[in-house]
């Protein structure tokens, strides 16, 4: 039985319910945005002066077949919006048309290359995640020791390295130098796989450690200087307590949002790393589809990269109520 | 309601006197950098496209400071050459994304209403396209170069700027000084150029300088990936792509002068940007 | 028999590249059991670092001198451990904001048991049983359901009860409360101060009660100390340093308190009925719509009216309208329905700058926090001519005299005119505040709650100012508080308001000694009063806590 309610208290049901309104506002923009996206997406070909049929077939010989049978493929002789239309209901389906250069469906040469990325990207993750938070945490508890200014100045270095400078380095010395990794390829079954990809994902989590880094530090230092902190410390709880209970779970809301934001920069980047590690992941067939002017499987990437983006996002803005329970009447966030 | 303040302890604050080292040196290889890029060809003592066959990966010689490159080339000189081309690009992104996004920002937060929601969607749309991503797709599009690459980050940086400039505007709007402002008979938009727009800057400034170190470094990453600028011509990015085949040879040079490169302006610009933002953000200090 | 003695205690914080601040200089007091001491003094004075010292809350900068005795316990040189069960089960606190006192994102409940729950042995069914009995006993329903709440949900005046609760939690011998009253509203304060002095004389627990008003010193402390800058100024039993102070500062403290200085005064009569009113406002009302909640009504068909030269106070708690009533005054915003009419007659203009530029040059506004309604880019000196240029033409000369008049007429020098505000006390701040509103010698002057940031020496020295330009200018006031006892200071004319209406008004000596609404007495009664003085309108009507309504500040 559910307690009784205090007057002056919320009606129970309605918390519920505006969290469930919170939620569907939140998973409609998530539509919306993407739907936009793709219509951008779909019609950034308009945007090139010419005829669509030549810009397809850019460095391809025209000749009257190769004219016939993309015409046919694409629909290019119906009018605009039905072939975003077919275009976007193919997508729906799994069906993202066809590849210009391997001459299969784009939805086979991508799902013939996702393993990779995800490999890396989960890797990376789960490196940047750890590394990062545990950095942050160390340096806000040792707040001006010499140990914190030693994190936030390695942070400060770490930061300002992309990923395909920190590819070099790392191919430099643990590939060439010491020979403890391999610099190219992804190897064949799932542990030599993972084996191939830790330099890779070290390369891509490194500048992302340092922002999770200090994000983590200066959220933890500001809950540190919240009054309910010094009112726990003036009740006699013990310090671990304090740190845990107070000061980290109420900084979890701002991580979370940051590393959110960052997952963009993450699938992006993956294209530097795989074209520095020689990997057959999704980011290097966006180049070489770039460099070969296959824009199906260009048109079909950018729109998958930005769809996770904007999802994991949406995802990141629902756990927000979970973690603050502000957010859930509505309020603003702190 | 009364309120007493809690008492405030002295913040920590750097001593005023106290040189600030690091700021110099950032300062001093900047203006360094941007003498080499301006005078390229007096700087430079070879040119940056002559091959020497004879002398490959020549490792520091007297006449090749820095070494050569897998065709001969000086590496000194396609580095001076190359910081043309990684300045240019982020000044001009810089530049276009600050101004589109302090005014759409600016009237987004000042406006409210229709208008901020529209101009908010607007930007939550763009904020969907990574600006590495967009670039690629403007490659995809309009061919390989600076020129597309460039005016897509200038669009994907804007609601950076405008997001965080709304945001602003949108709190300052309601302090009680705009309020005073206003029942002293000043127009609205004077209220918001001349009175808000300056409280704004410091903060904006110091995400542009941040921004600056972002593009440069992703407009290297498109040249590195072969999208960007395109050989022969010098550029960081395809320095470094071209130097990596000699990587595994054991020559880290031709790779690793460019990275470093990217790395120090990025740390400098950063440098000078932190220093900007305290500057503009408390100029009573 | 002694709880708390505090002995010579020295703290200085040093800070790198910075001079040492003295922040307490040998200060001695002690609590014996079952005693009420107050501790008395302005912002700065030290107050809230002696309450910290005395729990060992203190900053890592500071070094500290002398001893502190709690109970037999030396705070000073006790170990971690030693100090938590200290705090855990001898002496606990009560903050200022209850708001920001309780970690937002648990609930009430885990608040309540967390450091009991730390202690060996700790029974969480029990625990929680005791903290519902706490919960009810101070006046919330429903205690099991608050259990469950979290903070956003309740209103401060309900928080504070919660936190009063969760420092009972395991009967501590000391209660500090640290102007724990400070940011309720009038009759909310009244009644948390009774919950304290019952649950102090209930428990026969030993209270140091800090605050900076002299007044709720008065009305509730056995003996009181004043301190300043850090060194007792003053010590003994309350009502000997209230009526016969002995040390400069606590004279010129006492004489500025409102209501110590005897029976409401009324203001200077020099309101002229004769000529056309200088504000009208009649039948106004004003409505807010905010996205997801219900609307607020903020004011409902209100009307007024000032003669010219007259000075009406507006008084009322948070949320009674009072702010939005000055705001459209000011012009600031628009009534729903109603008319309202400044300096006589509508205000024509060829085009908008003009119609801006006269209605500005009629009706002028002081906002509450001088430390946000200045540009702080801007000196006295430059503000003032910003102001002056877009109004007036005057040449160089002519407008640097007329700074220096308004400086000079708001009691400043011109050393002032080109200092940065942040260099500029709150006081200081507030009279350029009312230099650039005079400048445009506007018809009637709108002061919103103008005083209630500034220590108590400061406000009366800003009310005596507005005093001075209201019988040299003429000009007419508009004085919006919550604090009654200033009010007769200035205006002759008060009004009442409560959930955005007005519940009664008169001249202002009529309503302050003779209240008819119940409302108004309620508020009376609040005022706290001297223990020794008898109440004239009876005690202070304890209130449902869950009468108040959740605030979100006042609109």
């Amino acid at each position: 039985m559910a307690p009784p309610q205090a007057s002056g208290a919320k009606d129970p049901g309605k918390p519920v319910l505006a969290g469930l309104k919170l939620a569907a506002g939140k998973i409609g923009s998530f539509i919306f945005t993407v739907f936009v996206s793709s219509v951008i997406v779909f019609f950034s070909r308009w945007l090139v002066p010419g005829d669509p049929i030549s810009f397809l077939l850019r460095g391809r010989s025209p000749n009257p077949e190769a004219i016939a049978e993309v015409t046919a493929i694409y629909g290019l002789d119906k009018p605009p919006l039905e072939q975003y239309w077919n275009w976007i209901t193919g997508v729906l389906t799994g069906d993202f048309g066809r590849s210009l250069q391997y001459r299969q469906d784009v939805s086979e040469v991508i799902l013939g290359r996702l393993p990779v990325t995800l490999g890396l990207v989960v890797m990376s993750g789960i490196m940047i995640a750890v590394l990062g938070l545990a950095a942050g945490i160390c340096a806000s508890l040792l707040r001006g020791t010499w140990a914190d200014r030693a994190i936030i100045a390695s942070m400060s270095g770490l930061a300002a390295i992309p990923s395909f400078v920190g590819a070099i380095v790392l191919i430099a010395i643990f590939a060439v130098q010491l020979g403890m990794f391999p610099s190219f390829g992804s190897g064949t079954g799932f542990w030599d796989m993972i084996y191939h990809l830790i330099l890779p994902s070290l390369a891509l989590a490194l500048s992302f450690i340092a922002v999770v880094g200090r994000v983590t530090r200066s959220a933890m230092l500001e809950e540190f200087s919240r009054e309910h902190v010094e009112v726990a410390r003036s009740r006699g709880v013990t310090p671990v307590a304090v740190v845990i209970r107070h000061v980290l779970r109420n900084a979890l809301g701002p991580i979370l949002t940051v590393s959110g934001l960052l997952v963009a920069g993450l699938l992006v980047s993956s294209a530097i790393v795989e074209q520095a590690f020689g990997l057959a992941g999704l980011g290097s067939l966006l180049v070489s589809s770039v460099d070969r002017l296959d824009f199906p499987v260009v048109q079909a990437i950018v729109l998958i990269v930005v769809t996770a983006f904007v999802a994991i996002n949406t995802l990141v803005d629902l756990l927000g109520p979970v973690i603050d329970p502000r957010l859930k009447a509505g309020e603003g966030a702190r | 309601m009364s309120i007493q303040a809690a008492p405030r302890l002295p913040l920590k604050r750097q001593s005023l006197h106290k040189t600030r080292w690091g700021l110099v040196i950032s300062i001093g290889f900047l203006a360094l950098v941007l003498i080499a890029a301006i005078f390229a060809p007096l700087v430079a003592p070879f040119s940056p496209a002559a091959v020497d066959l004879l002398r490959v990966n020549s490792g520091p010689t007297p006449q090749h400071w820095l070494g050569t490159d897998a065709l001969g080339r000086d590496i000194l000189s396609r580095m001076v050459y190359g910081s043309r081309t990684a300045l240019t690009g982020p000044i001009v992104v810089v530049l276009a994304s600050t101004i589109l996004g302090l005014l759409s920002g600016l009237w987004a937060g000042w406006a409210g209403g229709k208008i901020d929601a529209i101009i908010s969607r607007i930007f939550d749309i763009v904020l969907a396209f990574p600006a590495l991503l967009l670039a690629i797709l403007a490659v995809a599009l309009f061919g390989k170069g600076l020129i597309a690459p460039v005016i897509a980050m200038s669009i994907a940086y804007t609601p950076y700027i405008g997001r965080l400039t709304r945001q602003l505007v949108a709190t300052e709007k309601n302090r009680q000084y705009v309020a005073a402002y206003k029942v002293q008979g000043f127009s609205a938009p004077w209220i918001a150029t001349r009175a808000v727009m300056p409280n704004v800057l410091g903060v904006v400034g110091s995400q542009t300088t941040q921004n600056f170190g972002y593009v440069l470094v992703e407009l290297a990453a498109l040249s590195f990936l072969g999208l960007g600028i395109q050989a022969p011509k010098a550029d960081w990015g395809n320095m470094i792509n071209e130097g990596q085949a000699a990587l595994v040879s054991g020559n880290f040079l031709p790779a690793l002068i460019p990275s470093i490169a990217v790395v120090l302006v990025v740390v400098a610009v950063n440098s000078v940007g932190g220093w900007l933002s305290d500057k503009l953000g408390d100029p009573f200090a | 028999m002694r709880l708390l003695d505090v002995n010579e205690l020295n703290l200085d914080i040093k800070v790198h590249g910075a001079p040492t601040l003295e922040l307490l200089k040998a200060v001695s007091l002690h609590i014996d059991r079952g005693e009420t001491v107050a501790l008395v003094g302005e912002s700065g004075s030290g107050k809230s670092l002696t309450a910290r010292a005395v729990l060992g809350l203190l900053p890592s900068t500071a070094t500290v001198t002398g001893t502190i005795d709690l109970g037999g316990v030396q705070v000073l040189k006790a170990n971690g451990p030693e100090l938590r069960a200290l705090r855990r089960t001898r002496a606990a606190m009560v903050f200022q904001d209850p708001r920001s006192s309780i970690n937002p994102v648990r609930t009430l409940g885990a608040h309540l048991i967390e450091p009991m729950m730390q202690e060996p042995g700790a029974d969480k069914a029990a625990l929680e049983k005791r903290a519902i009995g706490l919960l009810a006993s101070m006046g919330l329903s429903n205690p099991e359901a608050r259990m469950k709440q979290y903070p956003h949900e309740l209103s401060g005046g309900m928080l504070q009860r919660v936190m009063i609760a969760g420092a009972l939690m395991n009967d501590p011998e000391l209660l500090i409360c640290d102007e724990s009253t400070t940011a309720l509203d009038v009759t909310t304060q009244a009644a948390v101060i009774e919950l304290l002095s019952t649950a102090v004389q209930e428990r026969s627990m030993g209270m140091l009660f800090i605050t900076h008003d002299l007044a709720l010193a008065a009305s509730i402390a056995d003996r009181t100390y004043v301190l300043r800058n850090g060194v007792v100024q003053e010590h003994g039993e309350t009502r000997q340093v209230f009526e016969a102070p002995v040390s400069e500062y606590t004279k010129a403290l006492v004489a500025a308190t409102p209501s110590m200085a005897g029976a409401p005064k009324t203001g200077a009569h020099i309101s002229d009925s004769s000529q056309t009113p200088v504000l009208r406002v009649e039948n106004v009302s004003k409505t807010y719509y905010l996205s997801g909640q219900p609307p607020v009504e903020a004011l409902k068909n209100v009307s007024l009216a000032i003669p010219a030269g007259g000075g009406l106070a507006i008084v009322g708690e948070s949320g009674s309208g009072k702010s939005t009533l000055g705001r459209i005054v000011a012009g600031l915003e628009g009534p729903d329905t109603g008319e309202m009419s400044v300096a006589g007659g509508e205000i024509t203009g060829s085009n908008a700058k003009e119609r801006r530029l006269k209605k500005a040059s009629r009706v002028q506004m002081v906002f509450q926090d001088p430390y946000q309604s200045l540009d702080s880019r801007l000196t006295p000196a430059k503000a003032l001519q910003t102001v002056l240029k877009l109004h007036y033409k005057l040449d160089a000369k002519a407008m640097n005299a007329r700074v220096i008049e308004l400086l000079e007429s708001v009691g400043l020098e011109e050393k002032h005119a080109n200092l940065y505000p942040r260099k500029l006390s709150g006081g200081q701040r507030q009279r350029v505040a009312i230099a650039k509103a005079m400048a445009l010698e506007p018809r009637l002057l709108v002061l919103d709650e103008a005083t209630s940031a500034l220590d108590v020496s400061v406000q009366a020295q800003v009310l005596e100012l507005v005093n001075k330009l209201r019988r040299e200018q003429g000009v007419s006031v508009l004085f919006i508080s919550h604090d009654l006892a200033i009010v007769g200071e200035i205006c002759d004319e008060l009004l009442v308001v409560q959930n955005g209406s007005i519940v009664e008004s008169g001249p202002t000596a009529q309503v302050l000694n003779h209240p008819q609404h119940p409302y108004t007495q309620t508020l009376l009664a609040s005022v706290p009063r001297p223990r020794w003085e008898t109440n004239p309108h009876g005690a202070a009507e304890p209130q449902d806590a869950d009468l108040e309504p959740a605030k979100n500040s006042s609109l």
